[in-house]
């Protein structure tokens, strides 16, 4: 059975347009968010793993170690199993920073541009073996197909035209779905997609064929055991001694391939759409390549039982071909293909991300002048070409001289040599570049030497080999395998705690490494806004870059544009050196932002630690605390919280002022949020706060008191005091000091009351005063009037009787001025006097009574309203006096004929009786003085200001209260005059009070 | 380092009983399919587990929302 090369080729065309097809459907946004984002979308596309390998090459596995095949899955499938300790910490990493790829974070970690351009390098000579892998795997199955004798490997027979019209077909597909655009968190949901279908299919074709191997060609489960036991040579051949130690190496090798292989990490972290996914991958994955292990087995006992004329890798492909099955073969070609174009599709693109940003962009710098993104665009398209390309070439130039299985282990070896410098930079704080770098090229060179430079040329390795070991030919590779990362660790090892560490290395080992947090000095930038940060960053980006980036980063943070305060702008800073890492390497980044926004050469690492940044990191990372951490994590927060609800005022400084902790009561005395506040500088608050704080301290005095500040013209009183956070540190008392604690205490209410206190004085002088006038001038006058009196029965002349009855009329206003000051100065002191119950309408009345009898008064209509139910707790005479004081003034104030009315109500256990009228009001400033003795706004002599005091005193002593409210209404005008007073329940028998 | 004790025990019984699990796996004659059902026990506790870890993340977040 043969097919016609052209069928193959327009299957295979029809194949890749289906997958430009869903990647195409899934970029544009017309498959719902939640398919593509699924935990299960994320663990299919992880299939990517399964290469061309998974299809033909591990039957081979299978067939040359048995049970040994079984490392090619449970090397990965390990990895995910124990994801808390490898792909849990790698991706806090890589999200943190913004990575894409290994040579990424390495670089990050080690701090070393060396260190990524060397990792991609040796990357790039891995991965030809494994792009050649694919590529063979292919085009030796279009031969299978398509030749009736199945010869292999040969250059006469090998589809050189088809393999490379093939990588072309994949050169366009990565440049559409995977460098489409540029962005800094490398995610493709396209590409996503496609693999994710590429997974299902592989995984389809693989139980297919297996299923056709059980029941077609054993006739069940039962025909397998039967053949098992007829054949016991391979059952013993599963579990063979002599594949322990190549089994032993390639679960090593597979077990790094999880994370050191490119389109793996690519696939695992940069395509990772939450955490909450890789948890699900942790048992997804395994699951996933259970089930395409699975089938291994019986397709290798079939094609051994069916003995079809091609070596065991390809028995997949066999079986239809044995069976006159055209379907059966096609969709393993389809799978076949399809594993193959995934692999090299996600290893291409995250390649020729790691040689941009490792190999390009450090040794040239695009010129400011034109449009970075696109020039970054650009040169990465023309990488994933050269990328694929040269992986043709290699094909090409190896020419079928090695087998699958020898292709992708030395592929595999070779990424092995990058598991110490992952594992250190996660656990190994003490590590560095150094000792990565030499146990790397260490490693290298051992794997180059005896894997590589035997498939490229004649060189016989197996000449050094000998030396050591008396293992079998084909199984030498386990030994440098081993021997490779031995010698790697060991020289990692050595030169890293013989050499010396940056400072900028240990922090960088401190942030990645798996129990600790970053923490970062907080230093001041030599810029102080977004605006000159995008200024700066114009120098290296351009001025269009600088700008998008800058906004990109504010919008992240969700900072304002006009954001001053040092902390937002530390943090603005960090996140832009992510995100250009993200465009343009952590080196790259790095240098850029260290170059162009640097921090302030003054201050160094003196100003401490960024508590604010560390106490969000905490925030962040308290779900995976646990036991005395997590107990130190709730007594923090517990002090925290009650600094925070303290009911002073609490900030705390750094040593250059910066505003470390702002709680909510200094907010609301201030009116400043915390969120506002926290990172700026104290000199930074807005007024009057900014200069009051500062004044403060800067003198020498720890404590002040009744500070007055006025806000939004109403003045409020503070008590202000300060102290060091640590008063032992040994310059402390020079003011070097790490912090500074303010306390603000609000004084307001106190001082008010002080106030007050001094006005009651103030009063209570007045009164003491005007009893003294009140004896002293009543005796004069009442002489000057038994004068007049005598005057008028001593004379008959007209004049001088008018001279004394004038003379009576000005004592008599003088006596009644004095009564009224003697009244006021009684007033507050009738400590004796009974209290009982008194009907408010009735004394309403008798008032009402009283002043009608004036006829000289002006005319107005006196109404009560109050119920005759209603009794207060008060005196007769002295409500009175009240009733007849507010009448007269509100008649006084009224137009003619006006009305002015007293209603009563209950209000609670209270009386609450209002004297209204439509007078001419009050006006606001009136009313704070109205009840001060002496203030009137009555012509001179006809009114002496003491009417509404007396009112006021009598009302207090009576336990009431008096208010006024000026207009009633906004139309008519008028005032309302509100006394409160305790209610004389009737039912009671009347209680004796005093007052 | 803090590595989680019950890891560290997991580890732990895995090393001791690899041996007898490697042997019971590898001697199984004609039942060639042994290897697949230790895997698939430990893929169904990893299942166990990572749905404990989403339940108890779950009622944190509840708990902090309140």
């Amino acid at each position: 059975m043969s097919f016609a090369l052209y069928q193959l080729f327009l299957i295979g065309a029809v194949y890749l347009l289906l997958l430009f097809g869903i990647a195409h459907i899934a970029e544009r946004g017309w498959l719902p968010e939640s398919l593509i984002r699924h935990p299960m979308t994320y663990v299919l596309s992880l299939g990517v793993y399964a290469g061309a390998s998974a299809i033909y090459g591990v039957v081979g596995l299978a067939h040359n170690y048995g049970y040994g095949f079984l490392t090619y899955y449970l090397g990965v499938a390990g990895v995910f199993f124990f994801a808390p300790l490898l792909l849990f910490p790698l991706l806090r990493i890589v999200r943190t920073n913004i990575h894409s790829s290994l040579a990424d974070v390495l670089t990050f970690r080690y701090h070393s541009q060396w260190a990524g351009s060397l990792i991609t390098i040796f990357m790039l000579l891995s991965v030809w073996p494994l792009l050649a892998l694919q590529i063979q795997a292919v085009t030796d199955s279009l031969i299978i197909l398509s030749s009736e004798d199945n010869n292999l490997y040969s250059q006469e027979t090998r589809q050189f035209e088809l393999a490379f019209l093939f990588c072309i077909a994949l050169c366009v597909f990565t440049i559409s779905f995977g460098s489409r655009h540029l962005t800094v968190h490398e995610r493709h949901n396209g590409l996503v997609m496609a693999i994710a279908f590429e997974s299902l299919v592989k995984l389809f074709v693989l139980l297919v064929v297996g299923a056709v191997a059980v029941f077609h060609v054993f006739g069940g489960f039962d025909g397998i055991e039967q053949w098992l036991l007829q054949n016991p040579q391979y059952i013993s051949k599963l579990s063979a001694y002599e594949f322990e130690a190549p089994s032993r190496a390639m679960l090593l090798i597979f077990f790094s391939a999880a994370v050191a292989m490119p389109h793996m990490f690519h696939m695992t972290f940069a395509e990772s759409p939450s955490a909450r996914s890789l948890l699900t991958a942790s048992w997804g994955v395994p699951l996933f390549l259970l089930l395409m292990s699975l089938p291994v087995l019986p397709i290798l006992w079939a094609g051994i039982k069916l003995q079809p004329a091609i070596p065991s890798e390809y028995f997949s492909l066999g079986i239809g071909i044995e069976l006159q099955s055209g379907w059966l073969a096609m969709l393993v070609f389809v799978g076949g293909l399809s594993a193959a174009s995934g692999v090299v599709i996600v290893t291409t693109l995250a390649l020729a991300s790691m040689c941009l940003k490792h190999l390009i962009l450090p040794i040239y710098r695009p010129s400011t002048d034109r449009d970075i993104y696109r020039w970054l665009l650009w040169i990465r398209r023309v990488l994933i070409v050269f990328i694929i390309l040269t992986g043709f070439v290699f094909f090409r130039f190896i020419a079928g001289r090695e087998t699958l299985a020898d292709l992708g282990i030395a592929a595999f070896v070779a990424t092995l040599q990058f598991l110490p410098g992952v594992m250190a930079a996660l656990y190994w704080q003490r590590a560095n570049r150094i000792g990565f770098i030499a146990g790397l090229i260490t490693g290298f060179l051992i794997w180059f030497v005896m894997l590589l430079l035997p498939i490229v040329s004649d060189f016989d390795s197996l000449v050094i080999s000998n030396l050591f070991t008396s293992m079998p030919d084909e199984q030498r590779w386990s030994l440098v395998a081993i021997a490779s990362l031995a010698i790697n660790i060991v020289v990692f090892v050595m030169v890293s705690l013989s050499t010396p560490m940056t400072e900028e290395e240990r922090m960088a080992a401190e942030v990645c490494s798996t129990d600790d947090l970053n923490r970062p000095a907080r230093r001041v930038l030599s810029v102080n806004s977004p605006a000159q940060m995008k200024e700066k960053l114009s120098a290296a980006l351009g001025i269009r870059m600088a700008q998008r980036e800058v906004d990109r980063a504010l919008s992240e943070l969700n900072l304002p544009a006009s954001e001053q305060r040092p902390f937002a702008l530390r943090r603005l800073r960090y996140r832009l050196e992510a995100n250009l890492s993200g465009l343009m390497g952590p080196a790259v980044a790095n240098d850029i932002v260290n170059r162009l926004l640097p921090y302030a050469s003054d201050l160094g690492e003196s100003s401490g630690e960024d508590i604010n940044l560390i106490e969000g990191q905490l925030e962040s990372y308290k779900r995976n605390l646990t036991g005395l951490a997590a107990d130190l994590d709730n007594l923090r927060r517990y002090h925290r919280q009650t600094l925070q609800s303290l009911p002073v005022g609490v900030c705390s400084l750094g040593r250059d002022n910066e505003i470390l902790m702002w709680n909510d009561s200094i907010a609301q005395f201030t009116g400043i949020d915390t969120f506002e506040v926290v990172g700026s500088s104290l000199q930074d608050l807005p007024d009057p706060w900014g200069n009051e704080l500062a004044d403060f301290l800067a003198t020498q005095e720890r404590h002040s008191y009744k500070q007055c500040v006025e806000v939004e013209g109403q003045q409020f009183w503070f008590n202000l005091h300060k102290t060091l956070i640590d008063p032992s540190e040994p310059n402390a008392a020079m003011g070097d000091t790490s912090g500074r604690v303010i306390v603000l205490e609000d004084a307001t209410d106190i001082h008010l009351l002080e106030d007050e206190l001094l006005h009651s004085e103030r009063l209570a002088s007045i009164g003491r005063l005007a009893a003294g006038v009140a004896h002293e001038i009543g005796n004069p006058v009442t002489g000057i009037a038994c004068l007049a009196q005598n005057l008028r029965y001593d004379t008959d002349n007209p004049s001088s009787l008018e001279t004394a009855d004038e003379i009576l009329v000005q004592t008599d206003r003088v006596s009644k001025i004095v009564q009224t000051l003697v009244n006021f100065a009684h007033s507050g002191k009738g400590g004796h006097q009974a209290l009982q119950s008194v009907s408010i309408k009735d004394c309403v009345d008798e008032a009402m009574h009283l002043l009608r009898l004036n006829k000289d008064a002006k005319p107005v209509r006196f109404e009560n309203y109050c119920d005759e139910a209603w009794y207060a707790y008060a005196d007769a005479q002295r409500l009175l006096q009240v009733f007849v004081n507010l009448l007269s003034n509100a008649r006084d104030a009224s137009p003619e004929d006006s009305l002015v009315s007293v209603n009563c109500q209950k209000d609670g256990q209270q009386l609450l009786i209002q004297v209204v009228d439509r007078g001419v009001g009050i006006s606001k400033e009136h009313q704070e003085q109205i009840f001060d003795p002496f203030f009137t706004t009555k012509e001179p002599g006809e009114g002496t200001g003491l009417g509404l005091s007396l009112v006021y005193s009598i009302v207090d002593e009576l336990n009431g209260s008096i208010s006024v409210e000026s207009p009633v209404d906004l139309e008519y005008g008028g005032t309302c005059f509100s006394i409160r007073l305790k209610q004389y329940e009737r039912h009671h028998e009347p209680e004796e009070d005093t007052v | 380092m803090q590595i989680s004790s019950t890891f560290l025990i997991l580890v732990l019984v895995v090393f001791i009983f690899a041996p007898s699990i490697q042997d019971w796996v590898t001697q199984g004659g004609a039942v060639w399919y042994r290897p697949y059902i230790v895997w698939l026990i430990v893929i169904l506790l990893m299942r166990w587990g990572v749905r404990r870890i989403k339940k108890r993340t779950q009622v944190r977040a509840k708990e902090e929302i309140r």
